[in-house]
C-alpha cells in the first residue's frame, strides 16, 4: 500500500471513530435529557447562519509553493458564539443538534467527508460543553457566580475539544504532526475562547428576552467581522504588492527570475531543520522574499552582464543591500525584516559588504538567507556560467563553512537535500550562457554566488 | 442597582469610550464612543433635566481635562457638548412619546439608537449632502449609520442585562465595545501598512534612479489638489493618492532609467495599473481605462493622475499653455475638467 493510500485510510478510520462518539454522546443526552426541541434548534440554526456569514480566513503563510495541492485556510466566525449560546440557554439534547447542524450552513459546506466530520465533532463539543455547564451550573448555590464558572468551565471543554478533534485530523490530512496542527489552531482558539464567553451574555438575554436578544447580539459581530475580512484583505494587499514588486524587479532579468522565491522555500527549509517555531516562519519568508528587493536599482545591463564587471557596476551591486533595507526601512510591518535585507551579504570573514560584518555580528537572519541565497544562485544558471549540480553546489559551499557562510545553517542545507529538498519550479528560458570571469572580490570568493 | 453606582459605571464607561477614534473601511475618523458613553448614561440613570445637568457638568470636566492632557482644541470641546446634550434631548423627546413598555424593549433601544446616531451626526451629515458628493452620502449611509446601530446594540445589550449582572452589565459592554474598537484599531493598521509599503516602493523607484526624488510625493499633492478642486469625496481622494504613490512603478516594466526617459504617461500608468491588479485591494480600485485609447472610455481618476504627471515632467511651461497643449492631446468633458481644476489649483497656489 502506497503512503498516500495509508494516510487517507487513516483519515476516514478517524472521521468513523469521531462519529461513533457523536453517535454514542447523543444516545446518552437524549436518554438523560429528553429529546432535542426542533424549533429552538432551527432558530439557532438560522442565527448561526447569520453570524456565519461571511467567514474570516484566517491568513496562515502560502509556504509550500512546491506542493500542488493549496491547503485551506481555517475560518473563524461568530457562529462558535451561536453554538456557545445555544449550549448555555438550551438543553444538552438541543445543543448537541445545534452543533450537529452547523456544518450545513450555507457557504459552510467543504465536502462531504469534512462536512460530515465537521458536524459530528460540532455536535460533541456543543452537547457535552452544554452538559457540563448545567451539571456546574446547579452544583453551585450562588446565582451570578454559578453561571460565570459554569460557562468558563463548558467553554474551556469545548474549545479543547474543538481544537484537538479538529487539529487530529488535519495533522491525518496534511502528514503534520499533531503540536503543528495544534500550533496552526491556536489562534482561532483564543478568539473561540471570547466568543464562549460572551455567549454567556446572550443566554442570559435569551432567556429573559427570547430570540430577539441573540440577534442584537450578533449584529456587533457580524460588522466586527466585516472590519476583520477588510483588515485582512488589506494584508494580502499588502503582501502580495511587495510579491509582485520582487517578480517586476526579477523580471529584468531572466536569469534570476523567481530567484527569492526559491531562496525563499529553501529558507524554509532551513528553519525547519533549525527546529524554529512554525509561528516564526511567515516573517522569515517574508524577509527571504524581499532580501533583493534593492536590485531595482541595478541596471539590467549589469545583471545580465556575461563578462567582469566594472567597479562602479560592482559598486551599484553592493548597494542594493542598502538600498533595499532602506525601502523596509519606512514601512512599520518590515522592521523586523532589516537584518536579512541589509546583511545577506556579509560573510563570517568579515569580507562581505555592506557593512562589514563578521561572526555572531551577523544577524542569524541573515546568515540564513546568505546560506539560502548561495545555493539557488550556483543551482542556476548565470549569464557567466552554466547551473551546477546539487552535489557540486554543496561542495562549493562546504569549501567556504565558517569563512564565507555560517557552518551550522550549512549544515541545515545538508540535512535539507538529504531530507529531499523541494524548490518552486523556476521560468526557465532559453538563454544563451557564457562564462563571466570571477572576480575576486569580498563576498564573492564563491563563484556566481551573487549578488 | 442604585442610581449612584449605575451613574458611576455609565460616566466610567463614556469616558472610557469618548477616548477612542475608529474609522471604517476608509471613512472619516470619528468619536463614537461618545455616542455610545451617552447612550450608556442616558439609558442607565433615566431620563430628567437633574440628570443632564450633572451628566454634562461631568463631560464639561473630562473634556476640559482631555484639553490640558490632549491639547485639544477649544472647538472640538464645545462640538462634543454640544453633540452630547443634542444627544440626550433627541432620546429624552422621543422616549418621552414612546409607551413605557416599548422603552426598555429591544425594539425601543436600536429605534432610540439609530436615532441618536442620525441626530448627533446630523451636522456632517448636512455638511455632506450640502458638498453634493453622492458618493459620500451613500458611504455614510452605508457604512457610518451601520456602525452605530451595531455600537448601540452594545450599549443596549449592556443594559438589558444590567438588571442580572449589576455593574458587571456594563463592565461587559464596555468590553465588548472594546473588541469592537480592537479590530477598528488593526483595520486602521493595516490600512497605514499598506499605504507605507505602496510609499516606500514608490520611493524605491525614485532611489533606482526613475524619476527624480520626491516624484511621487509631488504627484500625490498635485492629483489630490485637483481632485479636490474637482469634489471628488474622501474616499475616492484617498484611492487616488494611493495610486499617485506607487504611480511610477510601471517604468521598471519598461527597462532601465535611461530607456524610460520621454516614457508617455499612458504607458507608464497603464503599466502601473497591470502590476496592481496583480494585488488585490488598491489594484481592484486602480483608476481603470489607462489603455483604452479613447478618452471618452476613460474615467476622471485616470484623467487627474495622468494630468499631474504629464504637468510634474512640465512644470516649467506655463499652466495655461500646458492646459492647451495637453487637450490637444486630449477629448471629451473629463479631459476638460480636469485641465480646468489644473488651472484653478495652480491660480490659487
Amino acid at each position: 500500500m502506497k503512503r498516500g493510500e495509508l494516510r487517507v485510510g487513516r483519515l476516514q478510520i478517524y472521521i468513523g471513530g469521531v462519529v461513533l462518539c457523536a453517535a454514542g454522546v447523543g444516545v446518552l443526552l437524549a436518554r438523560n435529557f429528553g429529546l432535542a426541541n426542533w424549533r429552538v434548534s432551527a432558530a439557532f440554526w438560522l442565527i448561526y447562519c447569520l453570524a456565519h456569514w461571511p467567514p474570516v480566513e484566517i491568513p496562515v503563510p502560502e509556504l509550500h509553493h512546491a506542493s500542488t495541492e493549496k491547503p485551506r485556510s481555517p475560518s473563524l466566525s461568530a457562529g462558535f458564539l451561536v453554538i456557545m449560546t445555544a449550549a448555555y440557554a438550551t438543553s444538552p439534547s438541543t445543543a448537541f443538534v445545534v452543533g450537529a447542524l452547523s456544518p450545513v450552513a450555507p457557504g459552510n459546506w467543504r465536502g462531504t467527508q469534512r462536512t460530515i466530520f465537521n458536524s459530528a465533532q460540532g455536535a460533541i463539543y456543543a452537547g457535552l460543553a452544554s452538559f457540563l455547564f448545567h451539571l456546574v451550573r446547579t452544583a453551585i448555590p450562588q446565582p451570578v457566580v454559578r453561571e460565570l464558572i459554569a460557562s468558563l468551565v463548558a467553554a474551556t471543554l469545548a474549545v479543547i475539544l474543538n481544537t484537538t478533534l479538529v487539529a487530529r485530523a488535519v495533522s491525518f490530512e496534511r502528514s503534520w504532526s499533531l503540536s503543528r496542527a495544534l500550533e496552526q489552531l491556536w489562534w482561532p482558539a483564543r478568539h473561540s475562547m471570547v466568543f464562549a464567553i460572551i455567549g454567556l451574555l446572550v443566554a442570559l438575554l435569551y432567556q429573559d428576552r427570547g430570540m430577539v436578544a441573540v440577534v442584537l447580539l450578533v449584529t456587533p459581530l457580524v460588522l466586527m467581522r466585516y472590519v476583520r475580512s477588510g483588515k485582512v484583505a488589506l494584508e494580502q494587499a499588502r503582501d502580495s504588492t511587495l510579491h509582485a514588486f520582487v517578480s517586476l524587479v526579477e523580471e529584468k532579468d531572466p536569469y534570476t527570475r523567481r530567484h527569492s522565491d526559491r531562496v525563499a522555500a529553501i529558507v524554509l527549509e532551513l528553519y525547519k531543520e533549525l527546529g524554529v517555531p512554525e509561528s516564526e516562519l511567515k516573517r522569515r519568508f517574508l524577509g527571504a522574499l524581499l532580501h533583493d528587493i534593492g536590485k531595482v536599482a541595478v541596471p539590467r545591463r549589469v545583471l545580465a552582464k556575461p563578462g567582469a564587471l566594472e567597479p562602479t557596476e560592482f559598486e551599484a551591486i553592493r548597494r542594493h543591500p542598502l538600498v533595499g533595507a532602506e525601502t523596509a526601512s519606512e514601512v512599520d510591518c518590515l522592521q523586523d525584516l532589516l537584518p536579512e535585507i541589509r546583511h545577506h551579504h556579509e560573510r563570517i570573514d568579515g569580507k562581505g559588504y555592506p557593512d562589514g560584518l563578521a561572526d555572531d555580528a551577523i544577524p542569524f537572519s541573515a546568515r540564513v538567507v546568505a546560506v539560502a541565497d548561495t545555493f539557488e544562485a550556483l543551482t542556476s544558471d548565470r549569464p557567466y556560467r552554466r547551473a551546477l549540480s546539487v552535489s557540486e553546489a554543496l561542495s562549493e559551499i562546504e569549501r567556504v563553512r565558517n569563512s564565507q557562510l555560517d557552518g551550522m545553517v550549512v549544515d541545515a542545507l545538508v540535512r535539507a537535500i538529504a531530507r529531499g529538498l523541494e524548490l518552486p519550479t523556476r521560468f526557465d528560458s532559453a538563454v544563451i550562457v557564457s562564462r563571466r570571469k570571477p572576480m575576486d572580490v569580498p563576498g564573492q570568493s564563491v563563484p556566481g554566488a551573487g549578488p | 442597582m442604585s442610581d449612584f453606582s449605575l451613574l458611576l459605571g455609565a460616566c466610567v464607561a463614556y469616558v472610557v469610550c469618548s477616548t477612542s477614534e475608529i474609522e471604517l473601511q476608509g471613512s472619516r475618523p470619528g468619536n463614537p464612543g461618545r455616542v455610545f458613553g451617552g447612550i450608556v448614561l442616558y439609558f442607565g440613570i433615566g431620563v430628567g433635566i437633574k440628570t443632564v445637568v450633572i451628566s454634562t457638568a461631568l463631560v464639561l470636566a473630562f473634556e476640559l481635562a482631555l484639553r490640558f492632557a490632549l491639547k485639544r482644541r477649544p472647538r472640538e470641546i464645545l462640538k462634543s457638548l454640544i453633540l452630547y446634550v443634542v444627544s440626550g434631548l433627541l432620546l429624552w423627546g422621543m422616549l418621552e412619546r414612546l409607551p413605557s413598555n416599548a422603552t426598555e424593549s429591544v425594539a425601543g433601544l436600536m429605534i432610540g439608537t439609530a436615532c441618536i446616531a442620525m441626530g448627533i451626526d446630523s451636522a456632517r451629515f448636512i455638511s455632506v449632502v450640502g458638498r453634493g458628493v453622492l458618493a459620500d452620502v451613500r458611504k455614510y449611509l452605508r457604512h457610518d449609520v451601520l456602525l452605530y446601530l451595531v455600537l448601540g446594540s452594545v450599549a443596549a445589550l449592556a443594559i438589558l442585562t444590567s438588571p442580572q449582572l449589576g455593574p458587571g452589565g456594563l463592565v461587559v459592554g464596555v468590553a465588548f465595545f472594546y473588541m469592537i474598537k480592537l479590530e477598528f484599531k488593526r483595520f486602521a493598521e493595516a490600512k497605514i501598512t499598506y499605504a507605507q509599503t505602496v510609499g516606500a516602493l514608490g520611493r524605491l523607484v525614485e532611489r533606482a534612479g526613475f524619476v527624480p526624488l520626491g516624484h511621487h510625493k509631488r504627484l500625490t499633492f498635485l492629483s489630490n489638489e485637483i481632485a479636490a478642486a474637482l469634489g471628488f469625496g474622501y474616499e475616492s481622494i484617498e484611492r487616488l493618492q494611493l495610486f499617485s504613490r506607487i504611480s511610477g512603478v510601471g517604468l521598471i516594466s519598461l527597462g532601465d532609467p535611461e530607456d524610460t526617459v520621454g516614457a508617455p504617461s499612458l504607458e507608464i500608468l497603464e503599466h502601473t495599473r497591470r502590476f496592481l491588479s496583480r494585488t488585490g485591494y488598491l489594484g481592484e480600485a486602480s483608476p481603470p481605462g489607462f489603455a483604452e485609447g479613447s478618452d471618452a472610455w476613460r474615467s476622471l481618476d485616470s484623467h487627474v493622475v495622468e494630468i499631474a504627471w504629464d504637468r510634474l515632467m512640465q512644470e516649467h511651461t506655463p499652466v495655461e499653455e500646458f492646459a492647451a497643449e495637453w487637450l490637444k492631446r486630449h477629448v471629451g468633458n473629463e479631459a476638460n475638467m480636469v485641465a480646468g481644476a489644473l488651472i484653478r489649483v495652480s491660480a490659487s497656489g
